[in-house]
């Protein structure tokens, strides 16, 4: 009787989570998915070993700049307290609304340009390594 | 799908969804909290509307910017996945999310004065307040920059390579277990059974046979799943055990949890596997084991008291047996892998002149087809290979007692 009830609640909690809406993911986590998701099975896919060494260390290198995308997302966001919008008056930090760091929080500026252009050509050196049936088996991936 | 809502339920319940998530979520929060206390400590009505309106100008702005990131983060991958992309691709990307960030943005500063001039300075203390109560409003902390991001540290992908492979699978990475030498099984020996994965025949000279009661030949087949439940947790189980031949019959399920410890180079794990009740009552076989992955050769050894209790139903004295294992695997290329097995056993420590010294090879393909990874195995031992001090008589090997295993064990994303 506990056990067909434990299977039930277990069910309902798993039927749950299947249908539940998943919030989406950064830019970071989606990065970091699509480079980790090539980088394990790159030797299976690429038999030349410097070839696939230097692409491994390309998708492990999209990694780290996902994190530096991602402390340049919180490093805008907090430069809104310092640097109000223009036109916002400059009182407490601890107001949110008055700082201007709502609106400037809703749509930080755009600090991540660096990180984002070492990415782009990263990728592009990863196609100059790649054959395009190599390509496509890895993008298949994720 | 049942391992997408199991992974989906794991990520859920201890909240990597949301450290995972955008700040849009987060935000929409805010401002709902921001309408809330808004509405309640804004007395005046006409100002009330006012600071409501300013309110809408900042929702829509939210949902205007988390579209802005979705047609970027969907541009981007397109571009991704395209083996003909340039820089001009993801440039296209990437130029008119600036132009639309500025409107956003002057916009958002038209609406915030607007609210400023709706509410007085005493109300925008208390709405301020409200919204600072919240645990979300960390996002709006400065403090938050120096802190570390949230991504893992360990690659959530498919480990190709087997001798690259850590002992446990990485989060929401599911295996199919059908086949030998796969990490869970590894030192799976309890007193009256040898426990490995996929279809397995077992040969016993009949002098054993007769001394340990069991038949000369056995035809088994085990099957069963592992799951990345975090980084370096697994959970997993040998579900469909089944004895073929001489009878058929339903084997003990083996059920294993495995925790790991990523050092520099090493992994240390502790592992806990039991039985369900089978004719010699639960088995349990805790344990500990230390991997060595590599490019080209990789190393486990593990320590592990198996024994074998009874039930409270069927007592038995119980039987407690150690067992150190050995595998050394080397991939001659990165598809196709050779593996010695080694170690010590001694399956029995109320017997004297137990020990054993069992050898095993095996061999494996890895063969990537889509977006899984097959591990075809075999795997050929004597797992009572050498018995160094017997009760009875001197040191010898045993060859006519052996076991051959083969199939094969499927990985994959779930998320």
């Amino acid at each position: 009787m506990f056990s067909s009830r434990a299977l039930v609640g277990v069910g309902a909690v798993l039927g749950v989570a299947a249908c539940s809406a998943r919030p989406p993911p950064r830019l970071a986590v989606e990065l970091t998915a699509r480079a980790t998701a090539k980088a394990g099975v790159v030797p299976l896919v690429v038999s030349d070993s410097a070839r696939a060494e230097r692409l491994r260390a390309i998708y492990l290198e999209v990694v780290s700049l996902a994190r530096e995308l991602d402390r340049a997302r919180v490093t805008a966001r907090a430069q809104c307290h310092t640097e109000p919008t223009s036109g916002a008056a400059v009182p407490a930090a601890s107001d949110p609304i008055a700082s201007g760091a709502l609106g400037c929080s809703i749509a930080p500026p755009l600090a991540d340009r660096t990180a984002l252009d070492r990415y782009v050509q990263l990728m592009l050196e990863a196609r100059s390594l790649l054959t395009q049936r190599e390509f496509q088996k890895l993008a298949r991936m994720r | 799908m049942l391992w997408v809502a199991l992974a989906t339920a794991i990520m859920l319940l201890s909240g990597e969804l949301g450290r995972e998530a955008d700040d849009g979520a987060t935000l929409a929060l805010l401002l709902a909290s921001m309408r809330k206390s808004t509405i309640q400590d804004v007395a005046d009505s006409p100002r009330r509307a006012a600071a409501l309106r300013a309110l809408a100008s900042f929702e829509l702005g939210l949902a205007a910017y988390r579209r802005q990131l979705a047609t970027f983060k969907a541009c981007i991958a397109a571009a991704d996945n395209e083996y003909g992309a340039t820089r001009a691709d993801y440039d296209a990307c990437s130029q008119p999310l600036e132009s639309e960030r500025a409107n956003l943005r002057a916009s958002l500063v038209t609406a915030e004065q607007d609210y400023e001039a709706a509410v007085t300075q005493a109300e925008r203390a208390r709405v301020a307040q409200a919204v600072l109560a919240l645990p979300e409003a960390r996002l709006l902390d400065p403090a938050q920059a120096s802190k570390k991001s949230p991504l893992p540290s360990r690659s959530r992908g498919v480990e190709g390579v087997l001798t690259e492979r850590h002992p446990t699978l990485p989060r929401n990475v599911v295996a199919v277990v059908y086949g030998p030498l796969s990490s869970a099984t590894f030192g799976q020996r309890f007193p009256s059974r040898i426990i490995d994965g996929g279809t397995s025949y077992a040969h016993q000279d009949q002098a054993r046979a007769d001394a340990t009661g069991t038949p000369a030949e056995l035809w088994n087949m085990r099957g069963g799943a592992r799951v990345g439940m975090f980084d370096d947790f697994e959970a997993g189980a040998l579900f469909m055990p089944l004895q073929l031949a001489p009878s058929f019959r339903f084997d003990p399920v083996l059920i294993f949890f495995t925790q790991q410890f990523r050092l520099k180079g090493v992994d240390l794990v502790i592992r806990t596997s039991f039985q369900t009740p089978g004719d010699t009552g639960w088995g349990l076989n805790p344990g500990t084991m230390l991997a060595l992955p590599g490019r080209k050769l990789a190393a486990r050894v593990g320590f592990f008291v198996p024994m074998e209790v009874g039930t409270l139903k069927h007592p038995i004295a119980p039987m407690v047996g150690l067992n150190a294992p050995l595998r050394v695997t080397w991939n001659l290329v990165p598809s196709f892998f050779l593996s010695a097995d080694s170690g010590v056993a001694y399956d029995n420590l109320a017997r004297s002149g137990a020990l054993e010294v069992p050898l095993g090879l095996g061999a494996g393909y890895t063969w990537l087809t889509g977006s899984k990874v097959i591990d075809f195995t075999t795997s050929f031992s004597w797992d009572h290979w050498l018995s160094p001090s017997p009760e009875q008589g001197s040191a010898h090997l045993a060859w006519q007692t052996y076991r051959i295993a083969f199939g094969a064990s499927l990985y994959f994303q779930a998320l």
